[in-house]
């Protein structure tokens, strides 16, 4: 069952129209990660009485329109900071949006970037609970919330 | 006139500069709360303050605490721009000494009412 996948739907529309001046052409809410090419990721940890983390997990070519809008620079002119940057202020501002949403009180991480590497090993001892498959100018990219889960016990 | 931004992102930065020098600004800009106090007293009052809520070194918060706990800084129109957007949230902000408070994402029509309500547009 996915948990709040309108309300992340609803914010991420938000923030890709008024800061990003780009639109989501398409959104699937769900459970299941569709399988795609995401070279770029975003993670936000969210700690209180609701601990997991948000992911925004991108391939470059979106996240160099993202960053162009952002910057207002060509794709070629831009560093791998300022990708960097601009991915994680687009976390950062979904995560937080949807900090509101979540039961009591919590609290958002600064933003983390990585470049490559698979987004579901990047928060350990989480479930995926709700997850966007999205695409702008059909380019996909995805969304997604993990619940923290109890570490195992220790032998 | 003069304003400050003070954002972690230096996308974010740019965002609400650009906004800004296209109604007429001269913009600063700090990478951290920290950075927005050495540029204060580097560069004198501006006339208006833009401060986002969570950054290393010295947060949001901890920036409108301080600038307000010194006199010839009280009287600076200081702005929240933040995706902190809880109720809870906003009073503290307020009654910390901020005079505005604007949620990311906004647009640039949303910053100008802002700042608007603050008397501090140049028209």
């Amino acid at each position: 069952m996915q948990f709040l996948g309108e309300e992340i739907r609803q914010t991420t529309e938000s923030v890709w129209n008024s800061i990003l001046g780009l639109c989501i052409d398409a959104t699937e809410i769900g459970v299941e990660h569709a399988a795609r090419t995401e070279d770029w990721i975003g993670c936000v940890q969210i700690a209180g009485e609701w601990g997991g983390a948000l992911v925004v997990a991108c391939p470059t070519v979106l996240l160099e329109r993202i960053a162009s809008g952002m910057f207002g620079k060509q794709a070629n002119e831009l560093t791998p900071d300022e990708l960097r940057d601009a991915l994680g202020e687009t976390t950062n501002m979904v995560g937080g949006n949807l900090k509101a949403l979540l039961p009591g009180v919590c609290f958002l991480s600064l933003p983390a970037v990585s470049h490559g590497g698979d987004w579901k090993k990047k928060v350990p001892y989480a479930r995926l609970v709700t997850i966007l498959n999205c695409t702008t100018d059909g380019v996909p990219f995805t969304i997604a919330l993990l619940e923290k889960t109890p570490r195992p016990a220790q032998a | 006139m003069r304003a400050l931004v003070i954002d972690d992102s230096a996308a974010m930065r740019n965002i609400i500069s650009r906004s800004l020098v296209t109604i007429g600004f001269d913009v600063m800009q700090a990478v951290h709360g920290r950075d927005g106090l050495e540029k204060l007293k580097s560069y004198g009052k501006p006339e208006v303050i833009l401060v986002d809520w969570n950054m290393p070194e010295m947060n949001g918060y901890e920036f409108i605490k301080a600038v307000r706990a010194i006199e010839a800084w009280r009287d600076i129109p200081l702005m929240m721009v933040t995706t902190e957007t809880e109720t809870s949230q906003v009073v503290r902000a307020l009654a910390a000494g901020a005079n505005e408070y604007l949620m990311k994402p906004f647009t640039p029509e949303m910053l100008s009412e802002k700042l608007a309500i603050l008397g501090v547009t140049m028209s």
